[in-house]
Order: C-alpha cells, then structure tokens, then sequence
C-alpha cells in the first residue's frame, strides 16, 4: 500500500515537471528618470486650454499605466508606460514611454504622442509620424525647443509638431501641437483650424 | 453484500433519473413572452420641443459674441427594454442639435408611458430628458424628475424677448475615481428653455454663457 502511494506522488512529481517550460532569462529594460519627465507630473486633475474665442475646454490627466512587453525573440522584457489625457469636448490623447527600441532593447526609450488618429514617435533614431490609414498622406515635422511662452509662462524642453505640405490636408488631423516635460500639451491647433492656450495654473 | 450493492445501484439511478428529468425540463421551450408596446408619444410631449429636421438653431457665446451654427437632427424610432416576463416596445423621439464649432453638442429625448416603467421598477426610458455639457435636466411637467426649476414670465436675449422661459438647473455627471470616464468640472449647470423656441440659453460651471441668436 505504501509503495502505491510513492508511485503516485512519484507520476505527479514527473508529470509536474513536464508542463514546465524552461523559460529564457529575460533582460529587463525599464524607462529611465530622464523619459519618465515626459509625463504630466500633476495627474489624476484637470489643467484648462483657451481657444481664441475664449472658450474654456478642461483637460482631465489620469495617472500613468505601466505594463511590460515580453519579447522572447530577443529576450527581453520592456517597460512602457502610458498616461492619457481627456478633454471635455472631442477625442482623448496620450503619451507612450517605452524602454528601448523592439528591435535595439538597449537604446534609448521612445517617447510617443499619439492625438486625433495619429502618432508621432521620438526614439534614439530621430523623429517619425504615423499617422492613421485615412490620415496616411499628411506630412508633420518636430523640433525640440529649449522654451516656449503660453499665456504668460514659460515651458522648458518643448516638442513642437506642425503639419507640412498642402493646405488640403489642413483639417484632416492635428495642425499643430506644443508638447512641453512635467506638463503636457501646452499648445494646440486641431484640424478646424481653431488653436487652444494652456492656462496657467491657479 | 448483497444488499448494499444494490442499495448503491438504486441511489446511482435514481441520481441518473433526476439528472435526466432536470435536462428535460431545462430543454423544454420558454414561452416567448408578450410584447407589449406602450403607445404612441402623446402629441402634448411632442409639443414640447420646437425643433424640425434640418433647422439651424444658432446660439451666440457672450464674452467673444461668436454665433455657433447648431444643426438639427430629429429621428422618431422604436426601442425595446425587457424587464423579467415582459417586453417593452417603447417609441423614442429624440432631437440632436450638433454644433459647427468645437463645443458641446445638445439633446433631447421623449418617450410615452413614463410611468408605467417606473412602477415595474425598471430603468425608464427618460422622457423629456436634456442632455448638454456633463449634465442633464428635464423639460418640466411632463416628468416628475424634473427638480430645481423657476418660470420667468419672460427673458430678454440679444435683442428678443422670450414668454413662459424655464430656468432648469442641471445635474452634474459625477463619475467615481475608477470609472473609465473621469468627471469634468466645466458643465452646463442652468439651462433656460421655453416650449416655443426650445433652448434659450446655457450657463456652464466656468460663468461662460451661450444665448439663442435670432436676426
């Protein structure tokens, strides 16, 4: 009887084993103190814009999200976070830190703003624009500015996105953006042409 | 040995039968159940909002005097709502004035038989509702809801004098932390409406005002 019993908890002991996986060592990459300024510091509120007729729009900031990407071709395991924002009238936007590139996991973290269907990404390799399928013809170019003025303050480290090319284009995605480290969109003109201010806290 | 066999057998069958007798009468078909439809929506409802497919409703915004084009939508169609046992077929009428501007857009939806929903406890069709920016009000009288209004005798607006005017104060949509849709703080909170030209007026949370604009 007690030779049964080791036979069984034998079998579970090697049945147990097979369902295991030998799982390659992961090589974690996690978003530096540097990327992570990209972020809103100040969430989980609103900060206010003023278009040029005076009329107020809230912006609501959630706190950022952060989940990791498994690779297993390359063996790495990736941290990205995402924090998105919410105004009350029209469509969300958001901002993406990822640790390294998917296929160079140890350069830089990419940094993306993604804003009415399309996506503009800064990594190690410069500046790209992805813009939607529908939105696939419109050309944007980025500069990095050292201060930019809104209302009055002045941001530092501001990402300045602006449509190029055809004025045809022009009301088919963001005309323009001002993306400023610690606070988020500081300045925008979407596609009716009508440019929104960041106010300054209160 | 004998015996206890058999009394295992017979307990075995008879958990086999009421197994067998549960599945049949899981299959055996629910009847449908009765639709019952709630009637039209009283013509005195509909009396209520002013509006016709394709108007143009513009609305002025005070501080900058930009006049927004408001486009009218208004679409009668039915719905259905199932409470345990019942279906119901309810009319719906609802008006959508969108606006050409970046700016909120408005609404108002009627429905019959109000009360007939609420005495069944079920969520009711909310007639004379009014949906405006982060917040909702009723058209008075034809809903018990409706909370926190005064009458004007009238109102002067942009040069037009307007009778019988409500002044409808309006809820704010508050969601908890969590929801997936965060609360705003800048919210229609008076709405000014009167049965002959609908939305009069709109006052949000921030003191901006938009006010009807008739040439």
């Amino acid at each position: 009887m007690k030779n049964k019993y080791l036979f069984v908890i034998a079998l579970l002991a090697v049945l147990a084993s097979c369902n295991k996986k030998d799982e390659p060592e992961m090589t974690k990459y996690y978003v530096g103190d540097e990327a992570k300024s990209w972020l809103v510091d100040e969430c989980k509120k609103e900060y206010f814009m003023l278009d040029e007729n005076g009329i107020e729009q809230g912006i609501y900031v959630c706190e950022p999200e952060v989940e990791y990407r498994k690779d297993t071709t390359l063996g790495v395991l990736r941290e990205r976070i995402a924090q998105y924002s919410y105004p009350d009238i029209g469509d969300g936007f958001g901002v993406y830190i990822t640790a390294g590139k998917s296929n160079k996991p140890n350069v830089d973290e990419s940094f993306a703003i993604i804003f009415s269907g399309c996506y503009f990404s800064f990594d190690g390799y410069g500046f790209r624009s992805v813009a939607s399928e529908s939105r696939s013809e419109i050309e944007y170019t980025a500069d990095l500015l050292d201060a930019f003025e809104v209302n009055g303050v002045t941001y530092h480290d501001v990402v300045h996105i602006q449509q190029v090319g055809d004025e045809s284009m022009a009301g088919r995605g963001p005309v323009e953006l001002y993306y400023a480290k610690h606070y988020g969109m500081i300045q925008y003109t979407i596609s009716y042409g009508i440019t929104y201010f960041r106010l300054p806290a209160e | 040995m004998k015996s206890k066999r058999q009394f295992f057998r017979k307990t075995a069958e008879s958990i086999v039968l009421g197994i067998m007798l549960v599945m049949f009468l899981a299959c055996k078909k629910i009847p449908p159940t009765p639709l019952i439809y709630l009637g039209d929506i009283p013509e005195e409802y509909l009396a209520t909002v002013p509006y016709q497919n394709g108007d143009v409703v513009k609305m002025m915004h005070e501080s900058s005097r930009l006049v927004i084009n408001y486009r009218v939508s208004r679409n009668r169609f039915h719905n259905m709502s199932e409470p345990i046992g019942e279906d119901y077929d309810y009319q719906v009428d609802f008006t959508h004035l969108k606006p050409d501007y970046p700016t909120f857009d408005l609404g108002i939806t009627l429905t019959a038989e109000y009360k007939k929903y609420e005495l069944e406890g079920e969520e009711a069709p909310k007639t004379g509702l009014i949906l405006l920016k982060g917040s909702d009000t009723y058209v008075p009288f034809i809903n018990t809801d409706a909370t926190g209004y005064t009458v004007l005798d009238s109102l002067e607006v942009n040069g037009q004098v307007y009778y019988d005017v409500f002044k409808l104060d309006c809820k704010h949509y508050e969601f908890p932390p969590d929801y997936s849709i965060p609360t705003h703080s800048i919210y229609a909170a008076t709405c000014y409406y009167n049965y002959a030209k609908g939305f009069i007026g709109i006052e949000l949370s921030n003191n901006e005002k938009y006010w009807l604009y008739e040439e």
